[in-house]
């Protein structure tokens, strides 16, 4: 069964200074993607080429099943998006005259749940969009995006500058958003606490290539610090070891699976395991890459 | 609801694994009796900060074993469990606790006897001293 909310295949977009892709993903509903990348990545235009916001260059985006067309409006109509200070062209409106814009353009947009949001975040409505703090443009675009019963929310940088109650409150809303099977969502982010909690893939990018995808759980469980009774210099050149440390000896490996017989073969008994942070680990991709 | 599970990030032991047993453990213990809603598979993964595909396989293998039952639409539950493969699965969580604990007891260079004595010791204390006689 071929079930996808999105599907993209050789996407391809030339800037000047940059080049993004050839890009090739899927997302099937019921799963958190985090995207990961420096600055400068192309996390945001991936996101934009995804909305539409951009024509790419080659390559193309299926979405929901392929069933609609992709210049079907319905498309822009199921998908929620934050990021990218949308609407910052409309910076002089207050935030309920900004509603009412947003909402003329969702058949779906759900008035109460718009207003139940408003007050669990406490936005101000009568204040203008453009002299809301940072954190609060955040939130409100957050809002905006959920605020029309979306199927798949793509989410650019949605904590970022975003207080320490208010990203609790979004952590759980987007949990309760995922308790529709056919919902998921891509999450750009570099806070380590918020993709550990909620994502089960990675997309790692670089310089706007895809370098990796991966299952969350999959990386942490087969990433690990060893500490070892004895450590020859030969393992230095093992496929599978990423560092060696002598005083205490202890490697990191990126296959616990892998290393575990050649270790035993050895007579190198393993003393210690402790699993790496995932902000460790994802820093080892990219250096790698 | 929120139950008391957690991963170790100093077990080799699977994730899945780790809350395979622990949810187990807290069935035949009856701090989770017949009938209780588990958490969806999404609010328990948030809660240990692991991703659905782990607490997905953790609940399958439950549900395969008997010991959960989800009905599309309304919940996972816990089952009812058999005295049989209630003492059955103690003896099984106890084992693995033990074989545990007793790796670690290794790591640490201890020898046999030397444990023994420690398990012994540490036995007489929680359970008092008359226990075995």
């Amino acid at each position: 069964m071929s079930n996808f909310l999105l599907k993209i295949d050789q996407l391809t977009k030339t800037f000047k200074y940059f080049e993004f892709g050839p890009i090739d993903v899927r997302v099937e509903p019921g799963t958190i993607t985090a995207l990961i990348g420096s600055n400068g990545s192309g996390k945001s235009t991936f996101f934009r080429l995804v909305m539409q916001l951009f024509q790419p260059d080659s390559g193309h985006i299926l979405y929901f099943n392929g069933e609609l067309d992709s210049n079907d409006s319905r498309i822009k109509q199921d998908m929620g998006y934050a990021g990218g200070d949308l609407y910052q062209a409309f910076g002089q409106l207050s935030i309920r005259e900004l509603a009412n814009l947003v909402r003329y353009w969702y058949e779906n947009w759900d008035e109460q749940k718009y207003q139940e949001l408003v007050d669990r975040y406490q936005i101000n409505q009568k204040e203008k969009y453009t002299n809301s703090s940072t954190g609060t443009k955040k939130k409100i675009a957050f809002i905006f995006a959920l605020a029309h019963h979306p199927q798949l929310l793509l989410l650019d940088e949605p904590f970022s500058g975003v207080d320490f109650v208010s990203s609790r409150k979004m952590q759980t809303e987007l949990v309760d958003f995922m308790e529709n099977p056919n919902h998921a969502i891509i999450l750009a982010t570099h806070q380590q606490e918020e993709i550990k909690a909620l994502c089960d893939y990675i997309w790692l990018l670089d310089k706007g290539k895809m370098i990796g995808i991966y299952e969350k759980d999959q990386i942490l469980e087969s990433w690990a610090y060893l500490s070892l009774n004895k450590m020859p210099e030969s393992l230095r050149k093992h496929p599978h070891v990423i560092q060696m440390d002598s005083h205490p000896n202890r490697i990191i490996t990126d296959s616990l699976a892998a290393i575990e017989p050649d270790l035993e073969q050895l007579g190198i008994e393993v003393t210690h395991y402790q699993r790496l942070e995932l902000d460790e680990i994802l820093t080892a991709l990219l250096e790698r890459a | 609801m929120k139950l008391p599970i957690t991963v170790s990030e100093e077990s080799k032991e699977p994730i899945y694994h780790q809350i395979e047993s622990q949810l187990k453990g807290l069935m035949i213990s009856g701090q989770l009796v017949p009938g209780s809603v588990l958490p969806s598979i999404r609010a328990l993964s948030n809660e240990l900060s692991c991703s659905v595909i782990t607490t997905r396989r953790a609940y399958q293998n439950l549900e395969n074993e008997g010991f959960i039952k989800t009905i599309q639409g309304k919940g996972t539950f816990v089952n009812e469990v058999d005295q049989k493969s209630k003492d059955q699965t103690k003896e099984q969580v106890a084992s693995s606790i033990l074989e545990k604990t007793i790796k670690d007891l290794k790591m640490l260079g201890m020898t046999r006897s030397e444990a023994e004595k420690f398990f012994f010791n540490a036995m007489d204390k929680k359970w008092g001293e008359n226990h075995y006689e």
